[in-house]
């Protein structure tokens, strides 16, 4: 290839648009080492990407690298599942505890105290039903009395007093 | 487990007063009555000819539950007493006291929405404490016409002799 030719091609090269047999004409010119001043560069880059290529991977490379990535990263990875886990499981007891307080609440309102009976027959329940009821009656009674005890007195006084008022005038 | 904590959360019922009748329910110094709502349910459907149950059913029309717990000899009445006022909750509002010879009287009760939920009494003698708690909605009017026996025998009393003394009018 002459000068111009291979200027040329590496011009395609630079924009990306040489075609592999160009790329390996290149490649076949670089490494003849009859390379010229000015392209000593270009000339330094092909030889490092033949070199590099030319560079297999250790026998135990995907194995040191994944131990190496372990070890790294050990500590973290686990503790960061493990927080997702242990978040999730809190937030489940969170959300059981919270539905059993609210539905408790709900039972609550809707049904009665579930009371185990004194007596099997409604009669006798009536019965003490009634007593009971009877002695609160009472005692509203007594209150009435007394309070309507204290109504009198108040009448009493206010009669007292009118009267008293009235004498003033009569005399 | 979640089963388990329905079963428990059942009672309507003030909490506090509910341990202090658990807490002495199976204490062999103590009676206790306790009337279903189931019970009153089946109330209604008793045959009552004196006038006076029917008045009485009527009263206690919408009430759910009654609950008594009671000690006789007991030297500690005024202790009980004191014990079943301080576990009343603050929404309780006192309804009145009556003070009869001996005996201490205070009525409690609990409302919501102009609706009275529980009447609660408790009541200390000498030798003598009650505890009684009526539950549902109650109309307090309706009860305290429930006169005594006594009373409602007299009354009976007095309006035959009224029947009596108009016919003779007449």
């Amino acid at each position: 290839m002459d000068l111009h030719e291979v200027e040329r091609l590496l011009e395609k090269y630079w924009q990306t648009e040489t075609t592999l047999e160009e790329e390996q004409q290149l490649r076949a010119f670089f490494t003849s080492g009859q390379v010229p001043d000015s392209l000593k560069d270009a000339a330094a880059l092909f030889a490092f990407f033949q070199k590099e290529k030319s560079k297999g991977l250790e026998q135990n490379f995907e194995s040191t690298v994944t131990n190496k990535l372990k070890s790294r990263h050990r500590g973290k990875l686990i503790s960061m599942i493990g927080f997702g886990n242990m978040a999730r499981i809190a937030a489940g007891i969170v959300v059981v505890v919270a539905s059993t307080f609210l539905i408790r609440q709900e039972i609550r309102k809707r049904y009665p105290a579930e009371m185990q009976d004194t007596f099997t027959d409604p009669q006798l329940a009536f019965e003490e039903t009634k007593r009971a009821l009877q002695m609160i009656s009472d005692s509203f009674d007594k209150a009435k009395k007394e309070a309507s005890k204290v109504q009198l007195l108040n009448e009493a006084e206010k009669k007292i007093q009118a009267k008293k008022e009235g004498d003033k005038i009569n005399l | 487990m979640v089963m388990v904590v329905f079963s428990i959360a059942a009672h309507a019922q003030g909490d506090a007063i509910t341990k202090f009748f658990t807490k002495y329910q199976d204490n062999p110094d103590f009676t206790q009555v306790t009337v279903s709502s189931k019970m009153f349910g089946l109330f209604t459907n008793m045959d009552v000819e004196k006038p006076e149950d029917k008045e009485i059913l009527e009263a206690i029309s919408k009430i759910k539950g009654l609950r008594v717990i009671a000690k006789d000899d007991a030297r500690d009445s005024r202790e009980l007493y004191k014990e079943a006022l301080s576990i009343i909750p603050k929404d309780y509002e006192e309804l009145m006291f009556v003070r009869d010879k001996d005996k201490d009287m205070k009525f409690l009760i609990k409302e919501a929405g102009g609706k009275i939920s529980e009447l609660l009494m408790i009541a200390a003698g000498n030798d003598d404490f009650q505890m009684l708690s009526l539950f549902g909605d109650i109309d307090l009017k309706k009860i305290s016409r429930i006169g005594s026996k006594m009373n409602i025998d007299g009354l009976e009393q007095l309006h035959k002799m009224e029947k009596g003394g108009k016919k003779d009018d007449e």
